[in-house]
């Protein structure tokens, strides 16, 4: 098939950005196609500037086209003006590498990171001319496959997609490669016999295989259409990054888009335990890059793209193991960096990770950001994130006295057991950092940013039903009324009505998949965008569909009920998420498995992996390093402080 | 080894896919260019030292260019590469210069011309006189794009609104209008449109609108830029001219005057090209 650009130029003129829609970044490529190619599209379901910078579809964008049996190239949501255009037009949804319809690709791939994106698939899907179920396809027809953190309960999305896949992809790509170009090879045209093969590569699953059983609001089981199906999908871990020093050809955009640097992932996984982290419990083990090649994919990504910033990406950067030796390495002009600016994207709340940032972020002093999650320290207890209010004072201080001027708090609410106490110990520890901030400068302003709880799939928190948009409107209010006197101090909070739509695709079971269809057809497309989002959308599909936010997203589930992701592992063994579900409601702390013995989550000895570390060294560090601070009960006031008048 | 003078204008082309960045893309582009170049870039002082790069006029997004301007300075204290020095420099090393350059920049956009800067000259912005746009369009409706122009010509108004600091105005743009022709095409007609820029420049959107709401633009390229000087307009760099300031050959207290005779030999050389 022949490029579309000669019908997609003259409409540029007419959308909004329209550097979003001609590719052309610097590491980019346009693929010759060769009989017997397996041809990848990689999708992100988001605009050009959210899905630009994606890691992992960069990554499989680099292994497969290195491969001599596969082509990749790139797509992105058109947004509405461009859609428009589009379907005027008769244009379909089309690669930005070079042009080609989507449909004339063997492959489309999605990337599925955030849940609110899932009526966009289904949007690009009908974009591409390919049918929109996946029973509705014929052998020749192009494969939606989908991956990425949200495939942990793929149900909502299952009739609209052939496989998912769980889990790393480096590895899965070429398998799947191999056996597709097999059977094109015998001339094999059955769906089903496609899809039986399919469901044999480890970490693949094929949703057409299963039939799940429903009676009245609870899945009650899976039944397998196909022995050569199995019982129970693992997810795929690659063990060690250090064979895989990827992206080595990362894209450097023409135009405008988020996190736009040089993006170097320094680990996966995290064995911090935080109760309500999907990203924390699926992407276990730990496994560290070894420095050295951190070290050298920054030197080479910065000769080559030109970027003045390298962020070192993780899920907590600041647990690196020997994080200060890298950062001091990367700084140092003998290791051919260059003028460098490095940032942590997530820092840890302890005066060492501060110092760290303080001494590598040169020039301005914008931000500073922090997470403590919870309120009080009763509910940090009930989720694991176990910073003491010390630590809180003495990272803030430190930012404060290294010449910041505004620090962020982000807050969940919605966390099982809170209570009103609880939501009002978000204002207390804001206030109290204006106090220790307001040492330095009466000018300064803290932040308080609070998120609606969606509990995930695959966490200890998977059974407990969240709050219903109108409780979280509820403690918003609170939490504003409390605020208001307190100069300094300002509070912004996530839509509530945005995370009752989140738990819908989240925890929902196949039948999702019809209210998501409803959403779209309604003009439901990019959720994720507060000026496009209303939650009639989902009231009425869900209603039409004979559901509702209570029956879904609000419902506790007993242990004993079947949970649409039973059959899908991250390698967790289910009594240990039950164990920490019965800890969180006893207040119990868990240590971090890193330096303390085992025990026993699953993800280890499932997948016959330990922890893979670049240093045997603990993080320094308050409550935040080894043991996390499991001894500290009572929470430590300001007055130990001296403030200045 | 590419010796660069601390001053250098660069003309530079903007076609293709790439014409639908924005002017602000096209700055980040060459700033990363230079750093990929490992080019010895003048930073500015200050808490968040930048490269030193400024651009003649913004093209707009979607406009192609053929004529495009970049005023950048070097500075031996930035040098880090052995292939690179700062000092006195050579047409050669111009000529190399631009081309390693083109070779770090996305496709269609391509470095054709670098002069040396002695430093007395106006910027970019304060110097260019006068664009020439080429743009295709197509009109729904009658009258023909000829009458339409031919009109707008004849007209002692042409009168556009604009926010001007937050506030509606109402300005006369007829004195921008230097030149408007047309030529039929099979897709309607292309329009030569030479506009100056001073006092205040004029947007191509609103010289469409004057011409008519129902008017689609299909493909626009600004061809060339000029600078007035002595009554007569000059491209700030020819296409193909590579060239360094002549050192000055008399003495000292005529360097000024040997200056600007050098200059406009080398404006000469620009127009024989």
């Amino acid at each position: 098939m022949t490029s579309l650009w000669n019908d997609i130029e003259p409409i540029l003129w007419r959308v909004d950005k329209p550097a979003r829609y001609i590719g052309g970044e610097v590491g980019s490529l346009e693929p010759e196609r060769h009989e017997g190619d397996i041809n990848w599209l990689v999708a992100y379901p988001d605009t050009y500037e959210i899905g630009l910078p994606n890691t992992g579809l960069t990554i499989l964008y680099e292994i497969l086209n290195d491969r001599d049996d596969a082509t990749c190239e790139r797509t992105y949501a058109p947004w509405v003006d461009m859609e428009k255009e589009m379907r005027t037009a008769g244009i379909p949804l089309f690669s930005v590498d070079s042009f080609r319809p989507a449909n004339s690709f063997d492959i489309v791939a999605f990337n599925l990171a955030a849940e609110l994106t899932y009526t966009n698939v289904l949007n690009m899907i009908d974009l591409a001319g390919i049918p929109l179920y996946a029973a509705d396809r014929r052998g020749d027809d192009t494969f939606v496959f989908i991956g990425g953190h949200c495939t942990y309960n793929p149900e909502p999305m299952a009739t609209f997609v052939d496989a998912a896949v769980l889990g790393d992809g480096e590895e899965v790509v070429g398998e799947i490669t191999e056996v597709m170009a097999q059977w094109r090879a015998e001339g094999v045209t059955d769906r089903h016999e496609m899809w039986c093969r399919l469901a044999q590569i480890p970490g693949v699953y094929v949703p057409g295989l299963y039939r799940p059983t429903f009676d009245g609001e609870r899945q009650t089981g899976i039944e397998i259409l196909d022995p050569r199906a199995p019982a129970v999908v693992e997810k795929r871990t690659v063990y060690d990054l250090g064979q895989w020093p990827y992206p080595r050809r990362g894209l450097v955009p023409l135009t405008d888009v988020v996190h736009d640097r040089l993006n170097v992932e320094v680990f996966r996984g995290c064995t911090r335990g935080c109760r309500f982290c999907q990203a924390g419990m699926i992407t276990r083990p730990v496994r560290e890059r070894p420095r050295h090649q951190v070290v050298d994919m920054v030197r080479a990504g910065m000769e080559r793209t030109g970027y003045d910033e390298v962020a070192l990406t993780s899920l907590s950067t600041a647990d690196y193991s020997g994080i200060e030796e890298l950062v001091t390495e990367i700084m140092d002009p003998a290791a051919g960096c260059g003028r460098v600016n490095v940032s942590l994207p997530s820092l840890r709340v302890d005066a060492f990770t501060v110092g760290t940032a303080a001494a590598i972020q040169q020039g301005r002093k914008s931000g500073l950001t922090f997470a403590p999650e919870g309120g009080t320290w009763r509910m940090r207890r009930v989720i694991n994130k176990l910073i003491s209010e010390d630590d809180l004072y003495a990272a803030t201080d430190a930012a404060f006295a290294q010449g910041w001027q505004r620090v962020k708090l982000y807050f969940l609410i919605g966390l099982p057991t809170e209570t009103d106490e609880d939501v009002l110990g978000i204002v207390d520890l804001g206030r109290k950092v204006v106090e220790v901030g307001r040492k330095y400068r009466r000018s300064i302003t803290v932040t308080v940013s609070v998120g609606g709880f969606v509990p995930k799939p695959q966490t200890p928190f998977q059974w407990f039903g969240q709050d219903s948009p109108e409780e979280l409107q509820r403690k918003i209010t609170l939490l504003r009324e409390a605020s208001r006197d307190v100069k300094g101090l300002s509070v912004r909070w996530h839509d509530p009505s945005a995370s009752a739509a989140e738990g819908v695709s989240s925890r929902g079971d196949r039948r999702m998949g019809a209210v998501l269809e409803r959403v779209w057809r309604d003009g439901g497309t990019f959720q994720e965008w507060g000026e496009m989002f209303r939650l009639d959308r989902w009231e009425r599909a869900l209603e039409a569909e004979g559901f509702s936010l209570a029956s879904v997203s609000e419902r506790d589930r007993s242990r004993d009920e079947y949970l649409p992701w039973t059959h899908l592992s991250a390698g967790l063994h289910d009594d240990f998420l039950w164990g920490e579900w019965e800890s969180a409601l006893a207040e119990a702390g868990t240590e971090d498995c890193r330096w303390t013995p085992c025990y026993d989550c699953g993800a280890c000895t499932t997948l016959g992996l330990e922890h893979h570390v670049a240093s045997p060294t603990a993080p320094a560090g308050g409550s935040q390093g080894t043991g996390q601070g499991l001894d500290l009960r009572t929470p430590v006031s300001l007055g130990v402080k001296p403030v200045s008048a | 080894m590419i010796v660069l003078p601390p001053r250098l204008r660069v003309r530079y082309t903007r076609v293709g896919r790439v014409r639908f960045i924005s002017q602000r893309d096209t700055a980040r582009i060459f700033e990363r260019a230079m750093r990929r170049l490992h080019a010895p870039v003048k930073y500015s002082e200050g808490f968040s030292p930048h490269p030193i790069l400024s651009f003649s006029a913004a093209l707009p997004t979607g406009g192609a260019s053929e004529a495009e301007y970049l005023d950048v300075r070097f500075d031996a204290a930035e040098v880090t590469d052995e292939r690179f020095e700062v000092g006195e420099s050579s047409d050669d090393s111009l000529r190399a210069f631009g081309q390693a350059l083109t070779e770090v920049l996305p496709v269609g956009m391509v470095v054709t011309g670098a002069v040396e800067l002695d430093g007395s000259e106006l910027s970019l912005q304060e110097a260019v006189a006068c664009m020439r746009w080429e743009v295709d369009v197509r009109a729904s409706e009658p009258p023909a794009i000829d009458v339409r122009i031919a009109n707008l010509m004849a007209a002692a108004e042409v009168v556009v609104e604009r926010q001007r600091k937050g506030r509606p105005v109402v300005d006369n743009i007829r004195e921008n209008i230097a030149v408007m022709e047309s030529d039929a095409t099979p897709e309607g007609a292309r329009i030569t449109v030479d506009l100056l820029t001073h006092p205040r420049g004029v947007r191509l959107s609103e010289l469409l609108t004057a011409l008519g709401s129902d008017i689609e633009l299909l493909r626009a390229t600004r061809t060339h830029q000029w600078i007035d000087q002595h009554g007569e307009r000059h491209e700030p760099v020819a296409v193909g001219t590579f060239a360094v300031v002549t050192p000055p050959a008399l003495s000292e207290t005529d360097s000024a005057l040997t200056r600007s005779s050098s200059r406009e030999r080398e404006q000469h050389e620009q127009r024989t090209d």
